[in-house]
């Protein structure tokens, strides 16, 4: 028995994630915690920077991924006590939610300083590290620009019905509908929501396997961030896929942020998002993941529509992640995760 | 004559239980009952108003309805096909009968999301299919593998073997005298079924069909995958995707009052039937099929074609994907020994608390330690979603150092498997006499000693079984260990998850067949050679 | 001689259930003391009080020099010093013969020593490397014997030890137990049914009957002059005629003594007292044979008195029997006969002389 009970603790205690040691041996020996991330972003485009962070830093990370919104509120029901130091979001509506909590402590002005005003929270809570607009992919053999929804609202015609693909469990799309909601007031959300779950389109997980549905030729299109495209390019270069902007409609194509604020006041937790606005970073984001770089030096991928070129409105993160609940209890409600 | 029946019950002076299975079985009880209360606690949190509004909401309704409509088709799919193969594998000269009854218990192995998995990626847009065919693949039949039918096909054709398995065991212990003299009196194969063999095969088709409904209630991976959402996946929708997390609590409650209501239904649900104590091993007399051999066969073919072929198959080409894309070793022997080791310690915990939980309510039966019993087993009839959540508010409210620790993942299992453990311990005690441990304490050995010395080795069987079965469920367990693992740990499970849900199948490959491996065997011991048995 | 166990107004209840009401008595060293009784009578609850597998509710229990159960004071099972034997054994089935017998002793040479004579007593040293599920159902029996006196407990208590064996090898068994507990000079206290095992083992035995000590005596007591009709009923063939019959019948059986008898009297007769009465005897009665059971060296009838609903046992020697349906005469043989008066609780044992 005596036995038992001592290998039972010994494997508990050999089971304790120590996923990342294999990284961090060849790495100057740093500070001994770990940190903790919650990332929101995609384990696929966000874990090799990390990797390269902790190669670096000899700063050891473990991550929760999740979605944005499942992480936000993890956040808000765990309160002060939260064993996360930074979250990584990829809505800046879900960042927001948690600044008005005032669990972010405040980042240092260089880091803030980085980042153009409009990308970061008013109060210096959070930052944005890059940016990511909402497009149209489709199949140019099946479809051309011109027939293709001009704006959200023309999603809702019937003639759309089962031809088209959403991820609505997404932080990308809920915070488009928030968007849409602020600008277009609570009601005319639910009108739209109403609308798309009768036209019934196919629901994906994330965005990628809208991506690669839509390759396979198992919708016609589907409703994206803009560079998920880029990647799968590079993956399938014969695939003969393109985004499309929506022209019509104020936040069409709206312009979002993938960000990051800080828990706790780990110093190290300070150097993690120091260094993803670094300008290797930030060329990770442009040239593997096809996303805008946020800091002001850096540049976009050659090929992407600069980002001020792009239809979007000028509403501010705090109003988004104020409208950001009540959306997120409509999507609930609309039976479009069903 | 008189040895056994003396004192009601046989109990015993010795009936003040020792503190040491007392105190453990206690903290098992409360381990299932307290993060329960949690969920209540939460739940209305935002007052009794916004509670009852969010019970009787539209999408609540929906749920419930959408739940029970899933159950309603599952468990007669699951019933019909555990019932007719158990029937064809033991009654009848189907052809390679003894291979088919083997054949038709391995659904089992594969957890449900990765079956499901299986059956949209074979049948599915993009999937083997259309890559054997192209263009021309029936992308028709890829939309049977979503919604509703999607459901259905994969929980129907995964779950009937705990029907099948449960039949098999019944059909063996019916009384053979039975079906000759129905045979004597000019009943027809058919009749004899009708009327014999059907009636005594109930009590088994029930209780296996209240684990398929269990099962349906808690299933998340298989809804999930095939996008039919019930309760399990509305209320991780709702956990994920609201800040207000009331709503997943709210919901909840309603699962576990749904659930409970089902378990009443069916009071018999804590026990599997008896093993059969009489003699008459005969052979059972075989019905030949003559004509019908080729539809029993094509049926045969379908069940483990859908049920077994089609997941390895889908399993084995990912594999030959990885091997081409040279992916395969990405994942390998560090995910497979966290999720190996998780799952021992979860079997090591289980059985730590287990054998005081049994031997309390076998040795010194009272209605505390029934009580107690009855608790620990109500944990396997929570969703592990639910039981997840309910932990995770019991952490955050009451015991943050636990919070996000193993310690809690490894809570999680054990409430919710524990019973696995506690009941085959029990029935192995039930079957042992108590004069072995009186004679121990009679020849002046204390009760520690009688107890290492006697109740442990005696009780093996049980503990080992039990144990075998708290890892294999371990090590499949999806819903739980998402929500509660540490930041940065993954089992087997979580992988294969998020590699199926990003749709790289190449990723998930490796990690699939080497969560089957390991599940296999344990399973096959445990669970499919001692209803089958090594006699037939 | 010595008292090894001694109870005093023991009881033992499960519950509101009273299995056991105010046992006392000793049993004395070496000597082997019987409880008998139907089942459910408490002998078992009896043992198993003495043994400390149940707790009484009242009174005193003393093994040796200790009171083991006395006002405040409870010794567990383990510190008395008794030897138990199952009714099935319960050898450990997972420990070979050997490891069985040492189990109660010390882990020394002399505790190895005391388990081998003990084995070597019952004849199984030759299979001590044996697992139980080997030996036959009387070795098992014996090494359970064995396992229970190799620790030379106070006191060897014995429950229905040979309730599952077959009826040959119980008596077979039965000469070795009383051969082994002699040799092994043990005090024993063993718990039947069968009142022809406890005859034929015990020095002494306790008759019980729902939970209460009927009477206490040696075998020859317990069987003549049997304290209480239930006594006599249970141990050996008899019935017991009411005296309610009718003065005609009693006066034609009895004589004389048939006055000295009141209306709730019951006499108790034995197969044997009876026999067939000559033509014309004046003390004889009319009766039909009713059923006949032939057991080789004896026939037992069922006769019927006739003008009376009265059956009673008649026994002849060797193999004659009477035919089912013939009538005859029979009369009772002279000598002293038990006579019971009262009901349950107040009911008093006299003697009459049959002349």
């Amino acid at each position: 028995m005596k036995h038992l009970l001592i290998v039972s603790l010994l494997l508990a205690a050999a089971c304790a994630p120590e996923k990342e040691e294999s990284a961090t041996t060849t790495a100057p020996a740093a500070a001994s915690t770990t940190l903790t991330l919650y990332s929101g972003r995609n384990e696929k485009l966000i874990q090799p920077l990390i990797d390269r962070f902790q190669t670096a830093t000899g700063i050891k990370v473990a991550v929760r991924y999740g979605e944005t919104s499942e992480l936000a509120a993890t956040i808000l029901e765990e309160g002060a006590r939260t064993p996360a130091d930074v979250f990584l979001a990829q809505d800046g509506a879900a960042l927001g939610a948690i600044e008005k909590t005032e669990l972010f402590q405040p980042l240092p002005p260089a880091i803030l300083e980085r980042v153009e005003p409009r990308f970061a929270s008013g109060d210096g809570r959070w930052v944005g590290l890059s940016g990511r607009a909402r497009t149209v992919v489709y199949s140019t053999e099946r479809m051309k620009a011109a027939e293709l929804p001009q704006s959200l609202d023309a999603l809702g015609d019937p003639a759309w019905k089962g031809r088209f693909g959403v991820a609505p469990s997404n932080a990308s799309f809920q915070a488009h509908m928030a968007a849409y909601s602020a600008v277009h007031g609570e009601k005319a959300l639910r009108e739209l929501l109403r609308k798309l779950v009768a036209n019934q389109p196919k629901r994906y997980p994330n965005n990628s396997s809208i991506v690669r549905a839509v390759i396979a030729g198992e919708i016609e299109f589907g409703l994206v961030n803009h560079y998920y495209l880029w990647q799968m390019k590079r993956e399938q270069p014969e695939a003969v896929v393109e985004n499309f902007f929506m022209p019509e409609g104020e936040v069409s194509s709206f312009i979002n942020v993938a960000g990051a604020g800080l828990l706790s006041r780990e110093e190290n937790a300070v150097r993690l998002i120091e260094y993803m606005l670094n300008d290797d970073s930030q060329r990770y984001f442009a040239q593997e993941t096809f996303e805008y770089p946020l800091a002001r030096n850096a540049r976009p991928s050659t090929g992407l529509i600069p980002l001020g070129e792009l239809r979007s409105s000028q509403i501010g993160f705090a109003a988004l992640s104020d409208s950001l609940p009540a959306t997120l209890e409509l999507i609930n409600q609309s039976g479009l995760l069903q | 004559m008189s040895g056994m029946q003396s004192g009601p019950a046989g109990r015993s002076a010795l009936a003040h239980p020792s503190p040491v299975l007392v105190i453990p079985a206690l903290v098992a009880a409360a381990a299932v009952s307290i993060p329960l209360f949690y969920v209540c606690l939460r739940a209305i949190e935002g007052g009794a108003g916004r509670y009852m509004e969010l019970v009787t909401s539209e999408l609540s309704l929906q749920l419930l309805w959408r739940t029970l409509l899933l159950v309603a088709g599952v468990v007669p799919l699951a019933a019909f096909i555990g019932v007719s193969m158990a029937w064809l594998v033991t009654r009848t000269r189907l052809p390679g009968r003894r291979i088919w009854a083997v054949l038709a218990a391995l659904p089992l192995v594969f957890p449900s999301y990765l079956a499901s998995f299986a059956l949209v990626s074979m049948l599915g847009p993009g999937g083997v299919l259309q890559e054997l065919f192209g263009p021309a693949a029936p992308i028709r039949l890829g939309d049977l593998a979503y919604g509703y039918s999607g459901a259905l096909i994969a929980l129907g054709f995964f779950t009937y073997p705990y029907v099948y398995l449960m039949s098999i065991a019944a059909l063996r212990e019916t009384d053979q005298t039975l079906e000759e003299a129905a045979q004597s009196l000019g009943s027809g194969p058919w009749r004899r079924f009708r009327d014999i063999v059907l009636p005594q095969l109930l009590p088994a088709v029930r209780s296996g069909s209240l684990l398929v409904t269990l099962y349906v209630l808690s299933d998340f991976g298989a809804v999930s995958i095939v996008r039919y959402q019930t309760f399990t996946l509305g209320i991780y929708n709702a956990y994920r995707g609201l800040f207000d997390r009331s709503v997943a609590a709210a919901l909840s409650t309603v699962l576990i009052l749904l659930t409970l209501v089902f378990i009443a239904m069916d009071a018999s649900f804590r026990r599997p039937p008896r093993k059969r104590t009489s003699g008459a091993a005969r052979p059972p007399l075989l019905l030949p099929l003559g004509r019908w051999a080729p539809v029993a066969l094509a049926w045969s073919c379908l069940v483990i074609g859908v049920g077994f072929a089609i997941p390895t198959l889908t399993i084995l080409h990912w594999v030959a994907r990885a091997l081409e894309m040279n992916r395969a070793l990405d994942w390998s022997f560090q995910g497979t020994a966290e999720s190996v080791g998780i799952s021992i310690a979860a079997a090591l915990t289980a059985t730590l608390f287990a054998i005081p939980v049994a031997l309390w309510s076998a040795r010194h039966p009272s209605a505390i330690s029934r009580g107690v019993s009855r608790i620990v087993f109500a944990g396997y009839a929570l969703p592990g979603l639910v039981v997840a959540l309910a932990l995770v508010f019991f952490a955050t409210r009451s015991m943050i150092v636990l919070y996000q620790t193993l310690g809690l993942l490894l809570a999680g299992y054990v409430v919710r498997f524990l019973p696995e453990s506690v009941g085959a311990i029990e029935s192995s005690a039930a079957r042992l006499s108590p004069n072995y441990e009186l004679a121990a304490r009679s020849l002046g050995a204390s009760r520690f000693r009688t107890f290492r010395t006697i109740t442990l080795p005696l009780l093996r069987g049980g503990i080992l079984t039990g144990g075998g079965l708290v890892f294999l469920t371990t090590i499949k367990e999806l819903p739980a260990t998402l929500i509660l693992r540490p930041s940065g740990f993954e089992t087997l499970a979580t992988r294969i998850w998020t590699s199926v849900t990003e749709a790289f199948y190449a990723e998930a490959a490796i990690p699939s067949l080497v969560l089957i491996l390991v599940s296999a065997l344990p399973l096959y011991a445990l669970v499919i050679r001692p209803v089958l048995g090594s006699s037939r | 001689m010595n008292n090894v166990v001694e109870l005093t107004n023991v009881e033992v209840a499960y519950g509101s259930i009273l299995a056991v009401r105010g046992a006392t008595f000793a049993v004395a060293e070496r000597e082997i003391f019987a409880l008998l009784g139907p089942s459910g009578c408490g002998k078992t609850s009896l043992l198993r009080a003495i043994a400390g597998f149940e707790r009484p509710r009242r009174g005193s229990i003393r093994i040796g020099d200790t009171d083991v159960v006395s006002e405040g004071r409870w010794v567990q099972p383990e510190k008395r010093s008794v030897g138990m034997v199952f009714q099935e054994g319960a050898l450990f089935p997972h420990l070979t013969l050997w490891e069985n017998a040492r189990y109660g002793v010390k882990r020394e040479a002399r505790g190895e020593e005391q388990a081998r004579e003990a084995l070597n007593l019952v004849g199984l040293l030759p299979l001590k490397d044996r697992y139980p599920h080997e030996l036959s159902g009387g070795q098992q029996q014996r090494a359970a014997l064995a396992r229970a006196i190799a620790p030379r407990p106070k006191v060897v208590l014995l429950d229905e030890p040979f309730a599952s064996l077959d009826p040959a090898l119980r008596r077979r068994i039965r000469d070795d137990l009383r051969e082994i507990l002699h040799a092994a000079r043990m005090t024993a206290i063993l718990v039947t049914h069968d009142q022809e095992e406890a005859l034929d083992l015990a020095d002494r035995v306790a008759m019980m009957d729902r939970g209460r000590i009927l009477q206490v005596g040696t075998p020859a007591e317990i069987y003549d002059s049997p304290a209480r009709a239930e006594v006599a009923m249970f141990v050996g063939e008899g019935e017991c005629l009411s005296c309610r019959i009718g003065t005609e019948i009693l006066e034609s059986l009895l004589g004389p003594a048939a006055r000295e008898l009141e209306g709730d009297a019951k006499l108790f007769i034995r197969p044997e007292d009876l026999e067939v009465a000559e033509e014309g005897d004046p003390r004889s009665v009319p009766a039909v044979v009713e059923t006949v059971r032939f057991f080789g060296h004896d026939v037992l009838h069922s006769i019927r008195l006739e003008g009376a609903d009265c059956r009673l046992p008649f026994r002849t020697m060797g193999t004659a029997a009477l035919r089912r349906g013939s009538t005859l005469r029979i009369r009772l043989r002279s000598g002293r006969y038990g006579v019971f008066i009262g009901s349950d609780e107040s009911q008093v044992r006299r003697e009459i002389e049959v002349g």
